[in-house]
């Protein structure tokens, strides 16, 4: 029998508002920007809660360690809610750990790629991978050692991404990279949570579809501005890369974008439709920066500002979920989406101590 | 001890303590009933219903409360093992539900005064 929402979400959405609450008042983030060195910023993490990303320095004096040591919290943290959850909502919060999953598969098939098919020597960078269970049963290590797509392939036989690898060839990597791979293995994972999503009671269905159309929009607006019109991406291609979700989709004017030739796509027609506020920062950032900058800079730049507008949009929605019914899934999500950007803003400023950026930079490059 | 299970022994006991004053409420059921047999045999039944009500009153009261507490505990629980300093503003709530019996107990005292 399925729990009321109440019973089922009443222990761990308080304990998860509690977690938001001390986030919202730690200082971490301003203490990290402000530390002399790496060694000050490991020294602000070991009091937190994030401590073991100092133990990992403490052992290995290796940034990217600390980075692996955020990966591991991070699929806790997904896996201790998922634990207090029961039935479908526990499902679709382990299945969210599915991205982890292939994006690590994604990293696994990177080193492969380069040290197999590009001849580059993989050395310590497998060091650097999670290896441990995550949704299915994946044997990293025979994967960062195969010796032939053929054994990648074997590799994954019993796990939902064999369909996927067994599509593709050794010589069709060689010629055409991995894009669309990865992008086909993302493409199924956004499948496999929407599939996960339709299983939710009602309400959970639809605070948990608002929050995935939101990222397939972004998803689907980046890749028609950066291959479709960046990269001049031929047609077929193109239409093969967007998510079959969202407004973005099913847009008529997107729709009219693939359709035309390469040289007459305009996106700003498009985002003009969609996101007319978003049209007009990049109007003024093309204003701002004709003839200063060259061409590949100015779309660069607009890039990120379309990721940023999004970025907002989606924080937009996270708020909203946390200040709607205490007793949906939402809570957590909102939880997850500010956990990873508490993480992100963490590496981004290691990294930056690390290389030895000042202070007000990393401070531009977090805003 | 698991949190799922410390999660469930929390929720048994508050629920205990809900069959417990239930079950206090039911303390007035022999008397209940043995008035109830008096006015029976008097030709009135007017006692006996009065004293039903009052039962009914207070156990429902203190089956709500349990039923109350157990929720609002365990997410008591939940946000005072991230922050311990909320414990006392956590314990309001869990009052609030106690509440419930307590109206349900003076309800009954009531109607009682009317037989």
């Amino acid at each position: 029998m399925s729990k009321n929402p109440t019973s089922l979400y009443g222990f761990i959405n308080a304990k998860l508002r509690a977690r938001i609450g001390l986030m919202r008042e730690s200082h971490i983030i301003e203490d990290l920007l402000k530390a002399k060195s790496v060694v000050e910023a490991v020294a602000v993490l070991r009091d937190s809660a994030h401590s073991s990303v100092a133990t990992a320095y403490d052992r290995t004096g290796d940034i990217q360690q600390m980075e692996l040591a955020l990966l591991y919290n991070e699929v806790e943290m997904y896996q201790e809610v998922a634990k207090f959850l029961e039935g479908k909502p526990a499902d679709f919060v382990r299945n969210l750990l599915g991205k982890i999953e292939v994006d690590n598969l994604k990293n696994i098939i990177r080193l492969w790629y380069g040290s197999i098919i590009r001849r580059r020597p993989m050395r310590f960078r497998s060091e650097y991978l999670f290896k441990e269970k995550l949704l299915n049963e994946i044997d990293w290590t025979a994967l960062v050692n195969a010796t032939s797509w053929e054994e990648v392939c074997q590799t994954l036989r019993n796990t939902p991404y064999s369909e996927v690898v067994n599509a593709f060839t050794e010589q069709q990597l060689d010629d055409e990279g991995l894009f669309v791979l990865e992008n086909k293995l993302d493409q199924q994972w956004y499948a496999q949570m929407m599939v996960s999503t339709e299983r939710l009671s009602a309400q959970d269905k639809g605070v948990a579809q608002s929050v995935f159309l939101v990222d397939i929009d972004l998803k689907n607006l980046l890749m028609m501005v950066r291959y479709g019109w960046y990269h001049k991406m031929d047609k077929e291609k193109l239409e093969t890369l967007f998510l079959p979700w969202g407004k973005v989709y099913k847009h008529k004017s997107v729709l009219n974008f693939v359709q035309s030739p390469v040289q007459e796509r305009d996106p700003f027609a498009v985002i003009e439709q969609l996101y007319p506020g978003l049209n007009d920062a990049l109007k003024q950032i093309s204003e701002e920066k004709r003839g200063s900058i060259h061409q590949d800079e100015l779309m660069a730049l607009q890039n990120l500002r379309i990721e940023a507008y999004l970025h907002e949009r989606r924080k937009a929605v996270y708020r909203k979920l946390l200040a709607s019914d205490p007793f949906t899934i939402g809570v957590s999500l909102a939880y997850f989406f500010l956990y990873k950007e508490e993480d992100t803003m963490i590496k981004a400023i290691l990294n930056g101590k690390y290389y030895g950026y000042e202070e007000d930079y990393i401070r531009g490059v977090l805003a | 001890m698991t949190s799922i299970a410390f999660k469930k022994k929390v929720s048994m006991s508050f629920a205990a303590t809900a069959l417990l004053l239930l079950a206090s409420g039911f303390v007035f059921a022999p008397s209940a009933f043995a008035a109830s047999t008096e006015a029976a045999t008097s030709g009135s039944y007017t006692i006996a219903i009065i004293c039903i009500s009052a039962a009914l009153a207070f156990g429902v009261g203190a089956l709500a409360a349990g039923m109350a507490i157990g929720k609002v505990g365990s997410a008591a629980m939940g946000a005072i093992s991230e922050r311990p300093e909320i414990a006392s503003q956590a314990l309001i709530f869990i009052a609030l539900a106690e509440g419930l019996v307590v109206f349900g107990f003076i309800t009954a005292l009531m109607i009682l005064g009317k037989a």
